[in-house]
């Protein structure tokens, strides 16, 4: 079995929070790592290798050990550096993609037998902002876990990007099986500010981070040795085996020795450890443990701390603290106070033999506001920096949590990773909390259980004739399986459940499509339970059986509701091949410390058959698609995930826009003429995957956003911003940022927190997937868009319908009786019952379109042949929009819709709360641009439109909730009409009420006490001063005296046109005039409140 | 048949059953396609009374109306059944459809002059039906027979392709000596001698009747046929095409060794392939859609010629996606 690749249970550490002092202090700047390194320093015995790049001698070991250097790429030496001379690096990129920095050939002694130290300075170029990882200096050439001898080698220290200029040290150490990876301190890359690091190991598990001279963390490992020697060459300003870690900046006095440096050993060091310093306004039970420990090798003795924060200081004598010994003084944080940063101060004194030694330590706490209500989730499927998810208006990004490992070797839940591990996460989740984000934890266990060969041997799937399948996928029948999908669950939430920033969770993702049928005694006798008889013989693949191939199939191709074979695939596809329950063991551990806010999420929940039950118990199901060729195909995966919610009552449906574009699918060959190619295929020809183009992530936005999904989510950070990413995800466009940015500060912060409370409006109009069709004829969409049922629902849309999807099950529960319209396409076979109801409904009169593929039982009203997409967009679109057209000729003299376009381009939708309409446009004209268009496959550029819209409905008032603005209506002797402008791939979103909106109202007294509680309402009401029956948008403002937004500025939904908010003042708020503005959002009316604070 | 000639046999039938020209539309004050509809539902209720205003709706100038108006006869049964017959000639392709479906249910040989006169229809919908009925005569008789023979000239591939898998001669019931249940030893294998990636023919068959001409005997001349390699989907070496295909290599084989029996190998074919080796068929490898990635294992103990040159033709059928001889082929000599 696989070790773990960092600390074990027992490991203790300890990070010190952050560095008392940016710069080097004064009593480090007299240290001698800032002076050129001489004599005994420079050629004593304990040194290794030193590079000071002096001039003549650039490229020499100064040791005299002969390390010399040869250099690699674009690097060079320079004459500029604090202390000799440097070493001037790059990173690769795709006009140069070698390896850069400089090697020193593999020797017996740069592999350190025991304790020894590595130095260097360094400075940044303003480039390495784009960079993830940039290695200072490699000799082990794998900083990740990999099961291999040679991944497991000697060490490297390199910096890994954190936030805009922030980066964490981290070093690696292998010890011949296995590695550890250690996190040192975050600190300051400022570009042309120079840094000293120093990274020591004692040959026994103990490590120790300095930062210009100061002790900045620390991490022990029980049980570790001298490192593994290696046979990598050293590398310095780079790594060793890889074009993609180059160092853009330059590094000085390069030292490696044996043994600890003196002058960088431990002291006395105060810090918080893994406590959180993050804390929501009002939440109970706030404290942050101060720890003192002696990090020396003498008893400490005489110790006395005092702790200040806020205004109480409180004085403690410590008792005598041997070597590694820990003082913790609990220190209670009022949570009450007003949202702000707070300051923690920490002076510690002792002596050690005789030595007097202090730190003093300012530890930042933070008290953020608490949540509004109703937030629309944006989630970056993936991680990105503080700085641009924040600014690009996401609120969420993925986060790994836990050493799946770990968990499955202790068999209970157990703490989620090791200590040092536990506490940077936890710093990491603190610090998105900070910035008003949240970490949705990405766990997998299910697929790590197959990841290793020995393990796989045991868990995988089997065939028929008990032989482990090739492909890895676990049978998640095993019991031990499903303890140990629980066991992950419950031990990430009771090791980071504490942690408001944990909001949700990813579990698994993309495991299905790999899903087998499975022939263990186990899944045969489950089966047997459930269905009373066995496997059928007949079944093979997971994906049903062709009626064509089975003898004696009904001729009318309606089989039995308890047919044995679809009895099977059922069972197979709900829950027999594991993963249903899997992901609701997760769930469940989740769960089991008591965070039932905390929601988990399967995706893509629809890349199955259309049986309920995908995503067993999660809170949420989701789906990615990518928006070519058509982006209304958005809105079609969206419906399939509604459909398959239906099935579990309470589920709720997100749903992911990809953001990077298949070159196969967009732009498959580059141009032979260079004259021909798009910006980005004259710089990044090598792209694999693109940035979708910018009008298509609008109408894909608006596409999704119609329905009523509880988020949305996006993948491809690496294409979103520029990463500098050469390889896998590359920024080709971008404009496309630009655009989420709008979208999500313009209508999503806005306008989420109402749309979060609209429900769909009841459709007429239904389109059937079946899944008998699926198992007996091969049929189904898979959650791709791009089968023909989903072709149909985008013709539905261009017909200007609003299509509900329905699964048998759907049929069978709930019949058919509210609807008029029955689309079926590919439903070549169909149950006794789906039929039954079928039949009721046509005997009521509704209508049956379908296609050449129809059940025979069924007689469909009107036949919309088939297509086959060609894969040339504008044909294949005009081909479907005609069928669209055709389609209303025929449907028409039966049927009258809710809303209709003069445009065939322009897609509606409708929301509906109480008799309030929300009304979706979106501009779906496009044509070839010169992104990706000259290659033929997308149209990918929007183009203006415009389009009357007319609507049954009589004595509405129309607001533009975007522009929030009354919108003229004309009314007609059929209902209303609107004349509407869009720009490219534009989305409008009206909102129709019975009664017109007059004014708002805030209602709160005119003065309070700081400390006290403040009732606010705030209402939109009509002429009459009623409230309006619609969810309205509101913007409310509180500003204390100095303009300063407060605890609950934000937007709104109020439902019934009324938000109550209870404001907690607090005692250190300002007194003054305060101001409480409400605007709704609807028609732009603001009414301010003014409210004096005062003792 | 023209419309014209439709809607006067459909006239005579409804005066016969004493329908006024009213009921058709032609007089008094217009209804609405969506009234006429409604009305036919209500008379359809109450009996089969209604089957005169029935077939005058099977003329009604909105498809909607007499597709409501051929299902409302359909589900009347046997009663309904001359008025059925005769909407086999109307003009509304999914009328005839829906008539065809109802007198051929359950399909018989009864059936049989009514799929035929389908299978001339125009409208490749109504002969895709045909055919789809014909195929679920049971017996197959001789005069079915020539009906599908007929069916797989259908202009049509989907018609052929129904008619082509009804009529396909080959098959053999294939199972790999490892997978035997009465045997009861172990099994290893020997020798495994790969066949050569390169030098395949290959030709696409969209008619799919390349059997007919014997593209599987050993001595067929394949030279003017494209080459082709196999370990990788044909899409992939420039032919864009879904469907039936055939590939002929030839391999040779050293003096025959020890063994139990000698089986070909294929790492998998996407998605449906037969196989013959020296002319005579070794079997097939159908999962449907489910085996394009799936290895398989013919035997071929009795077909193959040790120490000679040996000709092997494989033809495939690949309905969606990649298609073809993806993976490598060998032969594995077993004990």
């Amino acid at each position: 079995m696989r070790k773990l690749h960092a600390a074990h249970g027992a490991a203790v550490t300890c990070l010190l929070l952050a560095l008392s002092h940016p710069g080097w202090s004064a009593d480090a700047a007299q240290g001698p790592w800032q002076q050129l390194y001489t004599g005994a320093e420079a050629t004593g015995e304990s040194v290794i290798a030193l590079w000071q790049f002096l001039p003549g001698q650039e490229a020499k070991d100064n040791s005299g050990r002969g390390h010399d250097l040869t250099l690699r790429g674009q690097a060079r030496f320079s004459g500029e550096a604090p202390v000799g001379g440097a070493l001037e690096s790059f990173p690769a990129d795709s006009t140069n993609d070698k390896p850069q920095g400089a090697i020193a050939k593999d020797a017996d002694d740069l592999s350190p037998t025991g304790a020894f130290t590595l130095e260097v300075w360094f400075t940044a170029k303003p480039e390495m902002a784009q960079y993830g990882n940039v290695f200072l200096l490699d000799k082990k050439y794998y900083n990740y876990v990999k099961d291999i001898p040679e991944a497991n080698w000697d060490y490297c220290l390199y910096l890994q990007r954190t936030a805009q200029n922030r980066r964490r040290l981290m070093a690696s150490l292998g010890f011949g099986k296995d590695s550890d990876f250690l996190n040192g301190p975050e600190i300051e890359v400022e570009p042309g500010t120079w840094t000293h690091v120093a990274f020591t190991y004692d040959g026994a598990g103990r490590s120790r981070f300095f930062v210009n001279g100061v002790l900045a963390g620390k991490v022990f490992v029980p049980g570790r040795g001298p490192v593994a020697p290696g046979r990598y060459d050293l590398a310095i300003g780079d790594r060793f085996g890889s074009t993609h870690a180059g160092f853009p900046g330059y590094l000085a006095q390069v030292r490696i020795s044996e043994g600890i440096v003196p002058y960088f050993t431990g002291g006395l060091l105060a810090g918080v450890g893994r406590a959180r310093t993050v804390f929501v306004r009002m939440e109970p039970n706030a404290t942050v443990p101060v720890i003192i420990s002696n990090d020396s090798t003498a008893l400490l003795t005489g110790g006395r701390a005092q702790v200040r924060f806020g205004e109480s200081t409180k004085d403690v004598v410590l008792p005598d603290l041997p070597p590694n010994a820990e003082q913790v003084i609990p220190v209670p944080v009022g949570t009450r106070v007003r949202p702000d940063s707070y300051t923690l101060s920490v002076a510690v004194s002792a002596s050690a033999q005789g030595k007097d030694l202090s730190v003093e330590k300012e530890i930042p706490i933070t008290i953020v506001p608490r949540p509004l209500p109703n937030p629309m989730p944006v989630v970056m499927w993936g991680g990105g920096d503080i700085e641009r998810l924040k600014a690009i208006g996401f609120t969420h990004q993925l986060v790994s949590l836990v050493y799946d490992g770990k968990v499955w070797e202790a068999g209970k839940p157990v703490d989620a990773m090791p200590p040092d591990q536990i506490e940077q996460q936890g710093k990491a989740l603190d610090e998105l909390l900070k910035a008003g984000l949240s970490g949705v934890v990405y766990v997998h266990p299910g697929t790590w259980v197959t990841s290793d060969e020995a393990r796989k041997a045991t868990y995988n799937r089997v065939d028929r004739a008990g032989n482990v399948r090739s492909e890895e996928n676990v049978c998640g029948n095993f019991p031990e399986v499903r303890e140990f999908c629980y066991n992950i669950g419950a031990s990430v939430a009771q090791t980071f459940g504490q942690y408001p920033a944990l909001d949700g969770a990813l579990i698994h993702s993309e495991v299905r499509d790999g899903s087998d049928l499975c022939f263990h005694e186990h899944d045969r006798q489950a089966f047997r339970e459930a269905a009373g008889y066995d496997i059928p013989d007949e079944v093979e693949g997971k994906n049903g059986l062709r009626y064509t191939r089975i003898k004696g199939f009904p001729t009318n191709r309606v089989v039995p509701d308890d047919d044995r074979i679809l009895g099977f695939y059922r069972w197979f596809w709900k829950d027999g091949d594991g993963w249903n329950p899997l992901h609701s063991e997760i769930s469940r551990g989740l769960k089991s410390t008591g965070r039932q806010d905390l929601w988990s999420f399967f995706d893509p929940a629809v890349r199955v058959p259309d049986i309920w039950g995908s995503g067993g118990d999660v809170d949420v199901i989701s789906q990615w698609t990518y928006s070519y060729p058509d982006p209304i195909k958005m809105g079609q995966a969206a419906d399939e995930l509604f459909a398959m919610a239906e099935g579990k009552p309470g589920q709720q449906v997100m749903k992911m826009t990809q953001v990077i574009w298949y070159r196969s699918g967009t732009a498959p060959k580059l141009p032979e003429d260079e004259s021909k190619r798009a910006a980005w295929e004259k710089e990044k020809p090598e792209a694999p995957f693109i940035t979708i183009a910018p009008d298509h992530m609008r109408e894909a936005f608006w596409s999704k956003i119609s329905r009523p999904i509880r988020g949305i989510m996006y993948h491809g950070w690496q294409s979103l911003v520029e990463t500098g990413s050469t390889t896998g995800y590359v920024f080709t466009n971008p404009a496309t940022q630009g655009v989420l940015t709008e979208l999500t500060h313009n209508v999503v912060q806005p306008l989420g927190p109402t749309l979060l409370q609209v429900p769909d409006r009841q459709a007429d109009v239904a389109l059937l997937e079946s899944f008998a069709s699926q198992m007996f004829a091969g049929r189904g969409t898979y959650g791709w868009s791009e089968a023909w049922e989903a072709n149909m629902h985008l013709i539905l849309q261009w017909a200007h319908l609003q299509p509900k999807i329905l699964f048998d099950e759907t049929v069978v529960r709930d019949g058919l009786d509210d609807y008029r319209v029955l689309v079926m396409p590919c439903c070549d076979v169909l149950t006794e019952s789906v039929v039954r109801r079928i039949k009721d409904f046509q005997r009521r009169g509704g209508l049956v379109i379908a296609d050449e593929f129809l059940c025979p039982a069924i007689i469909p009203d009107i036949v919309v042949p088939s297509y086959k997409r060609t894969g040339k967009a504008e044909e294949d679109k005009a081909a479907l929009q005609a069928k669209a057209v055709a389609l209303r000729q025929e449907l028409d003299p039966f049927y009258t819709r809710y809303a209709d376009s003069s445009d065939p381009d322009v897609v509606l939708r409708f929301r509906q709360s109480g008799d309030t309409d929300y009304l979706f446009a979106l501009n779906d004209k496009r044509a070839f641009g010169d992104y990706v268009g000259h290659h033929g496959k997308v149209m990918e550029k929007g183009l203006p439109n415009s389009a009357s819209l007319s609507i049954q409905r009589k004595a509405a008032f129309v607001y533009d909730l975007v522009q929030h603005q009354a919108v003229p209506a004309k009314t007609t002797a059929e209902g209303l009409e609107l004349a509407v402008d869009f720009g490219p791939g534009d989305g409008r979103l009206f909102m129709l009420t019975s009664r017109q909106i007059d004014g708002v109202q805030v209602k709160a007294p005119s003065r309070a006490r700081p400390g006290s509680v403040v009732d606010v309402t705030v209402s939109v009401v009509d002429a009459k001063g009623a409230p309006l029956a619609a969810v309205v948008p509101v913007q409310v403002e509180i500003l204390d005296p100095q303009d300063r937004p407060a605890e609950f500025s934000g937007y709104y939904g109020a439902k019934d046109g009324k938000v109550s908010l209870r404001m907690d003042l607090a005692a250190n708020d300002a007194p003054g005039t305060w101001t409480i503005k409400a605007t709704e959002l609807a028609s732009g009316l603001t009414k301010p409140q003014r409210l004096t604070v005062a003792p | 048949m023209t419309p014209t000639v439709a809607y006067a046999g459909m006239l005579a039938l409804a005066l016969q059953f004493g329908v006024s020209g009213a009921g058709l539309g032609q007089a008094g004050p217009r209804q609405s396609p969506a009234e006429r509809r409604t009305a036919l539902l209500r008379q359809a209720a109450k009996g089969t009374g209604a089957i005169p205003a029935l077939c005058a709706a099977l003329q009604d100038e909105n498809l909607v109306v007499r597709r409501t108006a051929v299902r409302l006869l359909a589900e009347m049964g046997e009663p309904a059944d001359a008025a059925l017959a005769g909407a086999l000639t109307n003009a509304d392709v999914l009328v005839r459809r829906t008539a065809l479906s109802s007198l051929c249910d359950p399909p018989s040989a009864e059936a049989l002059p009514h799929l035929k006169t389908a299978l001339q229809d125009p409208d490749s919908l109504l002969r895709l039906s045909a055919v789809n009925l014909a195929v679920q005569i049971d017996p197959r008789t001789a005069e079915v027979t020539a009906l599908l023979e007929q069916a797989r000239q259908d202009e049509s591939s989907a018609v052929r392709d129904v008619a082509a898998r009804a009529l396909w001669p080959f098959f053999k019931e294939t199972v790999s000596i490892r997978d035997r249940k009465d045997w009861d030893h172990d099994i290893t294998v020997a020798q495994t001698i790969p066949l050569p990636k390169d030098g395949w023919r290959f030709k696409t068959d969209p008619n799919a009747d390349g059997h007919l001409q014997k593209w599987y005997e050993a001595a067929y001349d394949d030279s003017t046929w494209e080459t082709i390699a196999i370990e990788s989907a044909w899409e992939e070496q420039g032919h864009t095409y879904d469907g039936v295909a055939w590939y002929r290599g030839s391999f040779d084989l050293p003096a025959k060794p020890e063994c139990l029996a000698v089986e070909l190998a294929f790492g998998a074919v996407d998605e449906i392939a037969w196989v013959w080796i020296n002319g005579a068929y070794v079997g097939q490898h159908d999962l449907g859609t489910e085996g394009w990635n799936r290895p398989f294992a013919l035997d071929v103990t009795r077909e193959l010629k040790w120490g000679e040159r040996n000709q092997i033709t494989v033809r495939v059928h690949d309905s969606a996606y990649a298609g073809g001889i993806w993976k490598p082929v060998s032969i594995q000599v077993l004990q």
